[in-house]
Order: C-alpha cells, then structure tokens, then sequence
C-alpha cells in the first residue's frame, strides 16, 4: 500500500505530459464504462419501482421511478417460500464453501506439485470430467441412487469441484517461489501444514477470487434444485425467484392456451427479483474486493 | 501409466515399480492423502454417471432405461444422423463465427479493463468502478435480452443515436449483418467486469520490487506496464485463454433463444440451439441420444482445440496447462 | 355403528368386485361417510353385477370408504397456486382428498422448475413413478402399454370409472381420442363443456375508437383490411403489428386465403386434414398466395418494422403508444391492454374482430380446436390392481355431477354459490382476492387436468371485452354450426392420434429442423428477402420441404391419420 502510493507520487514528478494525459483519458474511459453499464442497472431499478402499465407503455425510458410503487416487491415478499428460499440458500452456501474451497486447495496443491509419481493419471482424472459431463438423466439417477434426492446434499455434493476453479488455483499456487515450501519441507513441515500455514496466506487474492466464484455459482443455480429437491420447502432463493417470474408473466414459457395469465406486475415483477438477488451479493462484494483491490507483497515474505 | 513411469526409470538405476512408489508413498503421502477425497468425489459424482454417456450409442427411451433401450446400428448412427443434417454446416459456420468474435474481443477486453483500473491513482474511485462494472453479471439472461430487444427496435435507443447523427434508424435484430456486433458487445458488457477480477488478483500478486527496480533503471508508465505488469499477468492470461478455446463450441443457447427471430437464423442458429430443440422439442420426445452424441462431438473439438492452444502456448510462451 | 360401517363397507364392496375385499377390512373408514354410503349401497349393489369389460355401468358414491393410498404427479393445471406452501395448504388439493375419501400423495414439478424437465427425470425412474401420472403422454400411449409402463383401462373403466364412460361414450369424438388405434382406453382426458368456444381463445383486434373516428365499418374481408390499415397509417401513423410467438404465428389470417396455417409447424400446428388427406399448409399455393398478399402490405409500410421479433411483452409499447391500430392477440392479452390502458388514462379502445375473410367470403379455417386437451391423466404399474381401482374411482369423481362442481368452483358455500341465474359464481373469497386467478386456489379446471372445463367458469375469469371477443372468434357461422365447425376444428390435426414406437421414433429424428426452415422461409417472404411472387425461388422453397423429409413425415402422420379414423 506505502509502495503504492510512492509509485504515483514518484509519477506526478518525472512523468511526462502524456502520462498525465492518459490518466484524464483513463478516468473518462471509466466514466463512459460506468455510465453504460449503470443506465440499464438504473433502469431497472427505477421500473422496479414503477407502475407497471407505465412500465409495459414506455420500455428502455424510464430515468425515475413512474407511480412510485413497491407492489411487485410486496408480491414477492409475501411469497410462502421466500424465507425458506434464503436460508436453504444460506446453508448451501455455508456447508458447500468450506467444501469447495478445501478440495480445490487440496487438487490446486496437488497439480501444482512436483516429483509425484502418480501425479498424471490423477491430473488427467480431473481434467476429463471438464469435458464429459453425464448430462440431466444420468445425473438425476444418480444422486437417486445415491440417497441424496429430496436432501440439501443433493445440491451441495454435485459439482463439489469446479475443474475451471482448480486451474486457476493451480496457477496462483505455481507462481509461490519453490523456495518458501522448500525452506518448509527443511523445517519439518509436512504438507498439509504447508498448505495451510504457508500457501494459503500467501494467495489469498485468488482464494476470495474462488469464493466468489463458488459462492455467485451456488447463488445463482436453480436447475439442479428444480430436478433433485422434491419438497418446494427445500427449494433455494432462486427457484423460488423463478417460480414468481414464471407465475406472473408468460415470459418463461412456451405453451400456448395455458399462458394467457398475466397479473399486474408482469412487467415489474423480473425487475424486482433481480433487484432482490443482487442486493446481498452486492453487499458481500466489498468484503472480499479488498483482497483484490490492495495488494500483498509477495516480495516482504519471500526469503 | 505404466509406460510413463518406464520410460522415466530408464536412466535411473532400476529399481523394482514397488520400491519406487514406497518411496515416492513416503515421500508424498500427504499429497495423496489431500488428492483422496478429490478422487472419491471424482468417481462417485462424475464417473459413476458418465456411464450414461453410453446412450450417445443407443436408442434411449426415458422409460426404458439406460440398460434396457437397445442399441443403435451403426453404433454411429446418431453421430452419421447429425452429419447429415442439412443445417450441419451452417451450425458449425455459425457456432465457431460467434464464438471467434466473442474470444477475439470478449477475452482481450477485461485484461485492458484490469490494466486501466490498475492505473487509476484513487483506490476509492478503482472501488467504485470496480463495483459497478461487475454489476450486469448478475442480470438475468431473460432480463438483459428484452433490454436489449427493446434498445434494438425501430424507434429504440440505437436506431435514435444513428438519426442523431443522420442516418437510418432499423431494427438492428432483424439484420443479420448486425447480429454478431450485437451478440459480443452484450456478452462484454454483462461480463467485463466479473471477468476481470481475476486478473485483478493476480496483479496483487505481482512482485513490487519489480517495479522499483525497474524504476531505477528509468522506465516510463507504458514501460512499466508492458515489462512488468502484463508479464506477471501472463501465466494468468495464458491459463484462462487456453482454457476458453478449450470452451469454444459451447456457446449459451439462452441467449440466442431469446434474442433470435426467423430473418436471422441463418447467423445465429449454432449448435447449443440445435441440441435445444432436441432436448425441448415442440412435438414428440426428446431425443436424448442424438442430444449426447453431438455433446460428445462438441466435447471432443473442445479437447482438441484445448491440446493444441496448450500445445501452441508451450512452444511460444513459458507457461501452459500442462 | 362399527358393524353399519362393516356392512355398508361390504355392500359397496359387492359393487367393487370381491378382490376388492382384501383391501376393505384394513382401510379406515371416512366417520362423517357412513351414512350416506349406507344409503346408496343399495343402488350401487343392483346396478352392477361386476363381470368386466361388458358390464353395465354402476354409480360410485363418494367419499369412497374402501379406499387405498394413491400418488398422483400432476406436471401442468391443478398445480397449487404460488401463494401456497405445497399441496398441504392449497385448498382445491385437500379438498379433493376431503371430497373423495382417498389419500392423495401429491407431487408437482417444484415450484420455479422447468415441468418438461422434471416430468422426464419422473420417467426415468419408472420404480418409483407415482400411481397417477399427468402430463403429455398421447403421442407415445403404445410404448407405454407395450412396456408395461401404464395400465390397460379396457377391462376396469367401465365398472370402475362409470361416469368418465356415460361421457365418452356421450360423444364419439371423445372417445376416439380416449383409446388406442387398437381400441384400449389408457387415459382420462381434459374437456371443454361446450366444445371448441375456449379453443378459439385468440384471433384479430382492432381500435375501434379509430374506426369510429374515420367512420369506417367494421373490416370483413382482407381488402377491407388493407383499406383500414392505409387509413390508420395516413392519420395515426399507425401500422399493423402483433405478437408473433404463439400468437400470429399460429393462424394469422391465413384462412382467408383459404390457407391452413401460418408459420408454426410443431406436432399439430402446419398439418390439416382435408378429405381425409393429411396434408402440410405450407406447401400449399393458398399458402403462398397469402404470403404475398403480407409481403405487399410489407412494402406498403403497413406492417411494422419490428413485427418478426414482437412477444407478448414488447407489443404493449406499440399498443400504449398509439403506432399500432390492428392486431392479432388472446383474450387473457386483451384483458392486459385495456387494464393497463386504464391505468394509464389512455383513451384506447380495443375490440376483437370477426374473422377477416377472402373478397369472396373465403374462410378456410381459424385458431381453434376440438375442445379436448393434450395433456391427460394415465395410471401407472407402480398401483397394484387395488390401488389401480382407487385410482380409477378417484379420477372418476371430476366426471361426476357433484365432482364436475367441484372441479369447476371448489366447495359450495365457500368459494362458490349459485346465483340468481341459477349458475354458480363465485363468492367474495374468490371475486375479492388480488393474487393472480384466485379461483385456482379451490378449483382444478382453470387451465386442465382430468375433467370437464365449465364454459362458465370462462365467463366468471374472464373481461367482458375478452368473452365478446371470443364470441366474435369462435361463432364465424352463429347460424349453421355445422359450418362452424368445420372452420374451427375439423380440419384440426386430431388430439388423441397415437403413433407407433417405430413411427414415434422416425418422425422424432427426422422432423428437427422443419419448423426452422419453415420460419426462416416466412420471414424470407414476408420481408421480400426472397420474392414469393418469383415461381423458381417458389419451388426452391417447396423443393427445401423435401430435404427436410416432408413426404415422409406426411406418409407416416396420413398412416397414423388412417388407423385414428378406423376406430
């Protein structure tokens, strides 16, 4: 951080005309970037608020909420499953994270090792099932077979592994110089001490970037849920999101006859559900942000 | 395996296999200990099922089974049934079109992204567009494509931003010329910023000495960029760029699903959307095999684009996938 | 009062058939039932005298007190409405098991998930399939049987299910779409009461504050709407534009042009029967002739620029905005626009619009159908042959007089009471509730299921604006509904048709692409992309269908057709 900011001051002194002519250029790209992306979030939100005929009449123009209103809002909150929803989402994300993290860390380490006799068949192991997946029946038998339908497991388990998210913890792991976990083979350490005292401190950026991942994956998902949960009270935020989305417009769906219900907040409605799932990943997001933003020093530690 | 572990004893003085893995057991025993669960997860929830890829090679009835439905003659037919089909070239045209672009632009475009950010000198100011960038991940695909049909007609934001500036305003979904433009640049919008946070941590892992020492020797800004920085992000790069052709032919179906209309099939009809029409057909059943094996053909370009990239990067750049 | 329930139990029995009986002792019987089981034990005892398949058809008192557990999967219809829990606080579920004396293990497709999918993980797993199954399953009925997967009905239905056969046997239509080409009964079926008037459920609508501002009558023919449409663009800068996806693209106004169809092509859509040949719409110069007529209004500038990628969502600009003054929607749609209109303070005014026919009164056909459902209702293996008979008691009920009433309405008193017209209405409970169609919280018709859809329960969901649109759509010929008819639904590839595995099959893999080139084409046309009016790019066209195996999707569906006919 002190480094840091030596670094700009040492700029502001020797740089040239055209250093600082690309800061103001930087800062308007970013500016342009921000407007661009925060419009259509605007939007959203501002007709998430709104009367939804207003809405339906004026798509893509809406710069302030129009017959304020939080009816689709209320709608959703008075859904039977909505809190049911959150904490099956919750417990997911506090049992699966542990999970996924430990066996990422422990196959990141493992492929990122050296000297191991039976490291290539175990790698290749891995590496297949990136790109065969069994698809949606297979699948489905088997969680059956394996007693996990109807149960929280059944989301948990499945996917416990993201191969993606093993190589990108492979390669933070490589680029740890060979030195340090020499230096503590020397003192004694074996390496699941060295794992944890020594190589998960040292990457922890990419650890929050994987917690992230993991984390927004399990956020988001609602298929698994949809064909491996029988009980609706067991159902994760996102399925029930969804079945407020399909019960109140006929965008997800195909059927003819069956479709022409429509209520008065088809328009608002998906507006507020995404408002309603994005928030609390908005608000874990600072939290992990500072382990990307500053940065380590690699360097103090190293010797 | 056998033949691996052979040909590495052959300068070594020949010892017996079994002496070889007590050693390198007793060596390593930790590793293996931490791979277990790893390979225990592996086989009881990938390679239990993937049994059922066998159904590529059958006439697969839901009913029936796996092991009941019988198989099919040629044991190629649904792969021959595939090739044959008359849209087949133009699926892959389209599919391989798309995805060039959105690798071309979409993977170059959160590195840039990472590299301005890193030059910005407020941290608070760095936060905040970090923040709102990684925003648009989470819109629904349902959502963000009726905003973008909506920007997209005739009288919508696009169509007034070209009369502004004295052209004709279209709608710019209905023109084939214009869909691939429209494809990528959503696809970056919705994904630059969550795409560039891990090459956000890697910087963080770039050794600040570098730097220093660098500085010494009187290197400017864009010097420092291209000598230092960039060559720490590069392991990083190269991993999630060989890794992403390893990914080419599965483009998301949702997407397209949602945005294309009848007078653009033509550019936009790519194989996802043609195994979605087999998995969610509008009459019949699903036709769960043929559905598989072009899974499996679209599994086997993935791979062998991924050797090859891995391949290319090991000859050209140091680091690889392995 | 223990040996009145043992004797009333057993009297019923004798109507059930003695195998019945091994069951009976065990199963609980329903306290509040006793007596009036008693009481029609008696007519149930001389009605049937039990020998199977040519019995003569009995009477079935419910709540039944004989009854076994059954499981029944219901993918689409009597699903539970959002606002509940699951099955347990839905009123219409725990009625039924009220209503009927049978305990019912309910499963749906969980709530948010795709049904398609979930009802397909359920047949992968016949084991543990539910007793009862609803869901899509006409197409592939012999597999089923042949496989052992769902029951024969043949030899029980009668007996079992007495009133579900008085109504097929009420009309042939019905029945022939109940059984197999080989004439076994595997499914209970969704009804409409009166036929096809909610299958003509969507059609064109018009401004028609706009006709009385111009003073122009009502359109009728296409050239009257081609006139209309030049008004409205020269005073309101309004075009046509409508909802292409399940909407326009079902029908539009082919029929005028004595067409069949428009651009849809899936299991029903794009095929028709004329003179007892199957035959595809699309290749037809009617067809074209259609087309081209499009194409010019294209040119014209009287179809709107973004109608090939209109939805149900994106048309409401254009309707709100005043920039569309004819369109092409549902009655459910309709009821949308004009509410949202009002709330709005839009001064609009939407109208459904009789049928637009050819110059010469041409008429082929409209949006419509038989009245029956695609989705029925079939008993699977897992139900032992007692669990089978409760089953088939139980889907008996909505058939029922009583049953009917409380499919339709829920229970009397509660969510419905007659009014002073002698029908039923719905009561403040229902009328007063905000949530989206309330009355699907105590009733199963609304959307399908096993039963007989009220057309007055239509009445009741619906806008009047919306029930006289519908009126317009489906009576084309008020006075002869024999011609009717014939506009309506008999040209209508029929429900109930069931192919062979074999047929199933071929058609499966060979039919994957047709409904792509066939919209790509339609849009080709209609845009002038490629010109309809060009006879080389026409038989490009018609030439394309064969690559796509038309001739022999038409040669395995008029196979299918043949043997439905024979039946």
């Amino acid at each position: 951080m002190a480094k840091n900011k030596n670094k700009n001051n040492n700029h502001q002194i020797h740089e040239s005309a055209g250093s600082r002519t690309f800061d103001v250029v930087n800062v308007f790209i970013m500016l342009f970037l921000c407007v661009v992306t925060l419009y259509p979030m605007w939007y959203i939100l501002c007709a998430s608020f709104s009367n939804n005929a207003y809405v339906s009449a004026h798509p893509g123009t809406i710069l302030w909420p129009h017959g304020f209103t939080a009816g689709s809002y209320m709608l959703a909150f008075t859904h039977p499953l909505l809190i049911s929803g959150y904490a099956n989402t919750l417990i997911v994300l506090l049992v699966s994270l542990p999970i996924n993290m430990l066996l990422t860390i422990f196959a990141g380490y493992f492929w990122a090792s050296k000297n191991v006799m039976l490291k290539k068949p175990f790698v290749i192991m891995i590496m297949i099932t990136m790109f065969f997946n069994a698809g949606m029946i297979p699948n489905y038998l088997n969680v059956r077979s394996l007693g996990l339908y109807n149960s929280l497991w059944s989301l948990i388990l499945p996917g416990a592994l993201s191969v993606f998210d093993t190589i990108i913890c492979r390669t933070a792991i490589e680029g740890i110089p060979h030195s340090l976990v020499e230096s503590a083979y020397l003192d004694g350490a074996n390496d699941l001490k060295i794992v944890f005292k020594i190589i998960m401190p040292l990457i922890k950026p990419t650890l929050a970037v994987l917690l992230l991942y993991y984390g927004v994956g399990h956020w988001n998902a609602w298929f698994n849920a949809s064909i491996y949960i029988k009980d609706n009270d067991r159902l994760p935020i996102q399925n029930i999101m969804r079945s407020i989305l399909i019960a109140n417009s006929n965008l997800l769906n195909s059927a003819g006859a069956d479709t022409d219900q429509v209520d008065m907040f088809a328009d608002t409605i998906k507006y507020s559900t995404i408002i309603l799932t994005t928030v609390p990943v908005l608000c874990v997001y600072p939290f992990l942000q500072k382990y990307f933003v500053k940065g380590i020093m690699v360097g103090a530690v190293k010797e | 395996m056998k033949k691996s572990t052979k040909s590495k004893a052959q300068p070594a003085d020949r010892k017996s296999l079994s002496y070889r893995l007590a050693k390198d057991w007793s060596m390593n025993k930790w590793k293996y200990i931490m791979i277990l669960p790893v390979v225990i997860y592996l086989i009881l929830f990938c390679y239990k099922p993937m049994y059922g890829l066998v159904i590529a090679f059958k006439n697969y009835k839901l009913t029936r089974g796996i092991d009941g439905s019988p198989w099919v003659s040629p044991w190629y037919y649904w792969f021959q049934n595939f090739f044959e089909d008359p849209y087949f070239w133009r699926l892959i045209k389209n599919t391989f079109v798309l995805s060039g672009l959105t690798i071309l632009f979409g993977f170059p475009a959160p590195i840039i992204l990472a590299l301005l950010l890193n030059e910005i000198k407020s941290n608070k100011f760095k936060r905040v567009v970090q923040t709102i960038t990684y925003m648009p991940y989470f819109i629904s695909m349902v959502v963000m494509c009726s905003i973008i049909k909506i920007f997209c007609q005739q009288n919508g934001l696009f169509s007034t931003i070209v009369e502004a500036f004295g052209g004709t305003g279209q709608n710019y979904l209905m023109n084939g010329a214009y869909f691939p433009l429209i494809y990528v640049l959503s696809d970056i919008w919705q994904g630059i910023g969550w795409n560039s946070i891990i090459y956000l941590a890697a910087l963080t892992s770039i050794d600040q000495q570098l730097y220093e020492a660098a500085k010494v020797d009187g290197a400017n800004r864009w010097q420092l960029m291209t000598h230092v920085t960039l060559p720490g992000l590069m392991p990083t790069i190269v991993v999630m760029f060989i890794l992403r052709m390893g990914n080419i032919v599965n483009i998301g179906y949702e997407k397209i699903l949602l945005l294309y209309n009848p007078s653009i099939y033509n550019v936009s009809d790519v194989i996802s959307t043609y195994i979605y029409r087999l998995s969610f057909p509008t009459s019949g059943m699903p036709l769960y095999s043929k559905a598989t094996a072009i899974g499996l053909f679209n599994s086997l370009i993935n791979v062998v684009f991924l050797l090859f990239t891995n391949w290319l990067s090991k000859k050209t750049t140091e680091s690889s996938l392995f | 009062m223990q040996v009145m329930k043992r004797i009333s139990a057993i009297a019923l029995m004798g109507a059930l058939g003695a195998s019945a009986l091994a069951g009976c002792n065990t199963e609980k019987v329903n306290m509040e039932s006793g007596g009036s089981s008693g009481a029609a034990s008696a007519t149930t005892t001389q009605a049937s005298g039990a020998a199977a398949s040519s019995g003569t058809t009995g009477t079935i008192t419910y709540p039944l007190t004989n009854a076994k557990k059954v499981s029944w999967y219901i993918q689409d219809g009597p699903v539970p409405h959002t606002s509940f829990k699951d099955a347990s606080e839905s009123p219409f579920h725990t009625g039924l098991i009220k209503q009927t004396g049978v305990q019912i293990d309910w499963s749906f497709p969980t709530t948010g998930a795709d049904a398609n999918s979930y009802t397909s993980t359920i047949l992968a797993d016949p084991q543990s399939m539910p007793n009862i199954m609803t869901g899509y399953f006409m197409n592939n009925a012999t597999q089923y049987l042949d496989d052992e997967i769902i029951w024969d009905l043949t030899p029980y239905l009668q007996e079992y299910a007495p009133d579900y056969w008085k109504w097929l046997q009420s009309n042939p239509d019905y029945d022939k779409a109940m059984k197999t080409d080989d004439g076994r009964y595997y499914t209970f079926g969704f009804f409409r009461e009166d036929g096809g008037w909610n299958d003509s459920y969507q059609g064109p609508v018009i401004r028609k504050d706009w006709l009385d501002e111009c003073g122009l009558e009502m359109p009728k023919t296409i050239d009257d709407v081609e006139n209309v449409l030049k008004v409205f663009k020269e005073k309101y800068g309004a075009t046509f534009d409508a909802p292409i996806k399940n909407r326009w693209e079902t029908m539009g106004l082919a029929g005028a042009f004595g067409a069949y169809g428009n651009d849809k092509v899936d299991g029903t859509w794009g095929y028709y029967i004329k003179d007892g040949k199957v035959q595809f719409a699309m290749a037809q110069t009617e067809w074209r002739n259609y087309l081209s007529w499009l194409n010019k209004l294209w040119d014209e500038g009287l179809i709107d620029q973004d109608f090939l990628s209109e939805d149900d969502t994106t048309i409401k600009s254009k309707v709100h905005n005043n920039s569309t003054g004819l369109s092409y929607t549902s009655m459910g749609q309709l009821n949308v626009w004009m509410k949202e209109a009002a709330a709005n303070g839009e001064t609009c005014e939407w109208v459904g619009m009789p049928q637009v026919t050819g110059n010469d009164g041409t008429l082929s056909c409209v949006f419509g159908g038989p009245g029956i459902g695609t989705q029925t209702t079939v008993i699977t293996k897992t139900a032992d042959e007692e669990t089978m008979k409760t089953a088939l008691q139980l889907l008996n009920y909505a058939y029922s007089d009583e049953g009917f009433l409380y499919w339709n309405y829920g229970v009397e008193g509660v969510s419905w009471e007659y009014g002073d017209d002698g029908k039923p209405k719905f009561t403040e409970l229902v009328t007063n509730d905000t949530d989206t169609d309330p009355m699907t919280k105590y009733n199963g018709a609304t959307w399908s299921g096993p039963d007989i859809q009220a057309t007055n329960l239509l009445y009741q969901k619906n806008s009047k604006v919306a029930i006289e649109a519908n009126n317009t759509w489906y009576y084309v010929y008020p006075d002869d509904m024999k011609k009717n008819d014939a506009v309506t639904k008999e040209w209508k590839w029929p429900v109930g048709i069931t192919f062979t595995t074999a047929e199933a099959d071929e058609l499966d893999t060979i039919s994957t692409d047709l409904p792509t080139y066939v919209d790509e084409a339609y849009a080709a046309f209609l845009t002038g992309a490629k010109n309809i009016n060009d006879d080389a790019q026409w038989k490009a066209f018609t030439d394309g269908l064969e690559t796509h195996n038309l001739s022999r999707i038409l040669e395995i569906r008029q196979a299918c057709y043949d043997r439905y006919e024979k039946r």
